[in-house]
């Protein structure tokens, strides 16, 4: 056992820190200083980290050289991402493109959409977004009503997504969609490419529980793509979006520790300066214990960590054990935020002022931490997938 | 980056649990509820001759100077068996001799406890609740030591050839770990009714126990504070060990057992405790393995993750060796079934050596309190 990293995972650690030195003070949505509250100045920030990664060479870093990657692995990509954490650096606005489409293209996608669409992505010039939730198929995805049948040289696409994280921002989205509806329900489905800016898509914005709008109802009527956008086989979709959902629950969890570790201080800050009949919530053993069973959780994540880059550098993938990260850490912070918002007792509400529910950190993981157990399966959801997948316990043939 | 345990350190575990399936199990943990510690004797030979004693004794006295990290699997077998035996001491018996201990010493104790001669055990429990130096005080009169007080929740003691033995000197020189014989004048020994028969717990009275120049071994703080510090890394280790068995076994039995027509684990209530029992052993597993390797390489931080993995282990096991009574149904609530005997064992190794509430007020001082201190 050697919890070290090698001479040239240092070395790579180093460039990133400086790097970070160099970009993060002209950032206005970083270190101490809370994102804005206008969405739109938000994504603005978003978009020029996305061009800041790219042009100092740390857009795909575990990607392969040839489509614009950095050729180096997860380790140097789960370097990045606790850096970044630790010191707050912006999020970029191509989340779910490098996330998920990223990593799909390159296992699923043909020679020829891999030079197409990998690059611009990286770039941070084409935002995607992610066309799957429908109104009536969220943990049932499978369950999916919209519909794709091929014209001529185009697919042409009809139906609603929801909860569409960022659409409003994106140029392209990748789809789900039913290409043959007589099939059994995973088998119908096809992965599409489709560009956001025609005629036959409209995006409308959903204010979720925070006061604000990230995601929104996509409606694609008579939407077109190009017959060539279409990932892996017609009607083999399920299985890509499911090369996708074993990233998306992966690696990027690691770096995820550093920023809860940033929520944890300020907690302890809160309970150091909230009075309480017993002194300081700081001094008062019901808090005390709270805090050191999340402080407990947040350090076990950082362990998870070190299991996943160890298991990566062996195998370079993560199996179904993955799950449990996601289930992990977002249970994990909700205890976070609740505990937070105990401490602050009376004051919950308005603490800090109004400014808090969007800047103010211990806000922002209150309320965003209900998203963390719903979004990317739900922790229901997770939880069977722990126990068929993992635990061998019998499928239930509903799902 | 290599956060796993080497070839060398699964197969000695492979090994030991081979061995401690033999000799342990559920029908030696009962025997140890039916007869008391002296089924821990009935196990010396064989555990001497696999060479699970000796472990961290050097090389002079038969052992390999394994760590507590090279071992740490090892202590896991013992749980998964919930083998009726003081490994944990044993094992803290011959790391702090080897380490501490004056030739004298060594040459008295080392060999035969690697020959499963000497059965050796240790005082963990204050008077205060704790497990610092509390409870036994020496007074040396007419150039004699003699040791007065009581310690408690002692494993194995009336079957213990040697106890280490905390011990706060109130004629001067501060404070000494005491090697001391159980079965000498001078010291009374009584059984505890313990919740947890597989390992036997009693009282220890001194009374006026003479103790020769050559049973002392000074610095006792860091001394014990060693003691300590192992003894959390085998009891977390351990739990972890109870736990995940009677895990396993649990998801087995629900893939069997049917009712409304189909097993029970195939319905999502039981599988959703499952899932999280799972995660609870898993995230106990990590923060073991790491408070191991801090223990090992002596890191300033090493108390407050040991810490950290006894109480978070203790919480795990008491919690998954519930939710397996549960779901073993009416049967789990028997006597005859094996369950119980997993939850009384993690209950007890969760409530020594600091119980999850205490471990968690003794971080807040070191994480809270030092960073208020800090400014």
């Amino acid at each position: 056992m050697d919890l070290s990293f090698s001479p040239e995972q240092e070395a790579f650690r180093t460039r990133v820190q400086e790097f970070l030195a160099e970009v993060l003070p002209k950032s206005p949505g970083a270190g101490r200083r809370g994102l804005p509250r206008d969405p739109a100045e938000q994504a603005e920030i978003g978009r020029w980290w996305e061009k800041t990664i790219w042009e100092h060479g740390f857009a795909g870093i575990s990607w392969p050289q040839e489509y614009g990657g950095q050729g180096l692995t997860w380790v140097e990509q789960v370097i990045f991402s606790e850096e970044c954490a630790r010191l707050n650096a912006p999020q970029g606005l191509n989340g779910l493109g490098k996330g998920l489409l990223g990593p799909t293209l390159l296992v699923e996608g043909s020679e020829a959409q891999k030079q197409r669409f990998i690059r611009p992505l990286l770039m941070g010039e084409e935002i995607w977004c992610q066309g799957y939730s429908e109104p009536n198929a969220g943990s049932d995805l499978a369950s999916l009503r919209s519909r794709a049948e091929l014209v001529g040289d185009e697919w042409v696409i009809n139906g609603q997504k929801i909860w569409t994280s960022g659409a409003h921002h994106a140029d392209w989205c990748f789809v789900l969609a039913r290409t043959d509806p007589d099939a059994p329900k995973h088998r119908g489905i096809s992965f599409l490419l489709v560009p956001m800016h025609q005629p036959g898509i409209k995006v409308e914005p959903l204010v979720q529980l925070t006061g604000q709008a990230g995601f929104n109802s996509v409606t694609f009527d008579d939407a077109r793509t190009p017959k060539e956008n279409v990932v892996g086989s017609v009607n083999d979709g399920w299985r890509v979006a499911n090369t996708v959902l074993s990233f998306e629950r992966g690696p990027t969890i690691v770096g995820r520790y550093a920023g809860y570790m940033r929520e944890m201080e300020a907690l302890m800050d809160a309970a150091e300066a909230m009075p309480g009949p017993y002194g300081t919530a700081s001094r008062d053993s019901h808090f005390r214990q709270r805090m050191m069973e999340v402080w407990t959780e947040i350090q076990i994540l950082r362990l998870h960590g070190y299991n996943v880059i160890t298991q990566l550098q062996q195998k370079n993938r993560m199996g179904p054990e993955a799950s449990m990260l996601k289930l992990y850490y977002s249970e994990m912070h909700k205890r976070l935020g609740d505990l937070a918002m105990d401490i602050l007792g009376p004051d919950m509400p308005f603490s800090q002022g109004l400014e808090s529910l969007g800047g103010g950190v211990l806000h922002r993981a209150f309320l965003g931490a209900r998203a963390e157990t719903i979004f990317a399966g739900t922790s229901q959801i997770q939880r069977n997938v722990i126990a068929e997948r993992v635990l061998g316990l019998p499928r239930d043939e509903r799902h | 980056m290599d956060f796993n345990y080497s070839q060398e350190q699964y197969l000695m575990q492979d090994s030991a649990l081979a061995l401690f399936r033999e000799i342990g199990g559920p029908p030696a943990a009962r025997r140890a509820y039916a007869e008391g510690a002296g089924v821990a004797r009935t196990l010396l030979p064989r555990l001497a001759e696999q060479g699970l004693l000796g472990g961290p004794l050097s090389g002079d006295f038969g052992g390999s100077e394994l760590s507590v990290l090279d071992f740490a699997l090892v202590f896991e077998a013992a749980g998964r068996t919930l083998l009726p035996f003081p490994l944990a001491e044993t094992f803290v018996a011959g790391t702090v001799l080897n380490a501490l201990a004056s030739d004298g010493q060594k040459h008295r104790h080392l060999e035969n406890i690697n020959a499963g001669q000497t059965l050796a055990s240790v005082a963990w429990g204050a008077t205060d609740k704790g497990v610092g130096f509390t409870g036994v005080e020496a007074l040396t009169e007419g150039g004699v030591m003699r040791l007065y007080g009581r310690r408690t929740g002692v494993p194995f003691a009336d079957a213990a050839d040697l106890l280490l033995v905390p011990v706060e000197s109130k004629t001067g020189g501060g404070r000494l770990v005491a090697l001391v014989n159980p079965h000498r004048d001078g010291m009374a020994i009584r059984r505890l009714e313990s919740l947890d028969g597989s390992a036997p717990l009693s009282v220890v009275d001194f009374q006026g126990y003479e103790l020769a120049d050559d049973d002392q071994i000074w610095d006792g703080e860091p001394t014990w504070t060693l003691s300590v510090n192992i003894g959390r890394v085998a009891y977390a280790q351990e739990a972890l060990g109870v736990a995940e068995q009677v895990f396993a076994e649990t998801v087995e039995y629900v893939k069997v057992r049917e009712q409304f027509g189909f097993p029970v684990g195939r319905f999502q209530a039981v599988k959703h405790t499952a899932a999280d029992d799972f995660l609870l052993v898993e995230s106990a597993r990590v923060a073991n393995r790491y408070a191991a390797l801090m223990a090992t390489e002596a890191s300033v931080d090493a108390p407050l993750h040991i810490m950290m993995a006894k109480a978070y282990s203790g919480d795990m096991a008491r919690r998954v060796t519930s939710d397996a009574i549960q779901l073993h149904g009416g049967i789990g609530y028997t006597w005859d079934a094996d369950v119980h005997l997993f939850f009384k064992r993690a209950w007890r190794l969760a409530s020594q050596l600091g119980t999850p509430v205490a471990l968690r007020e003794e971080m807040a001082a070191r994480v809270i309190d030092a960073r208020r201190h800090a400014g």
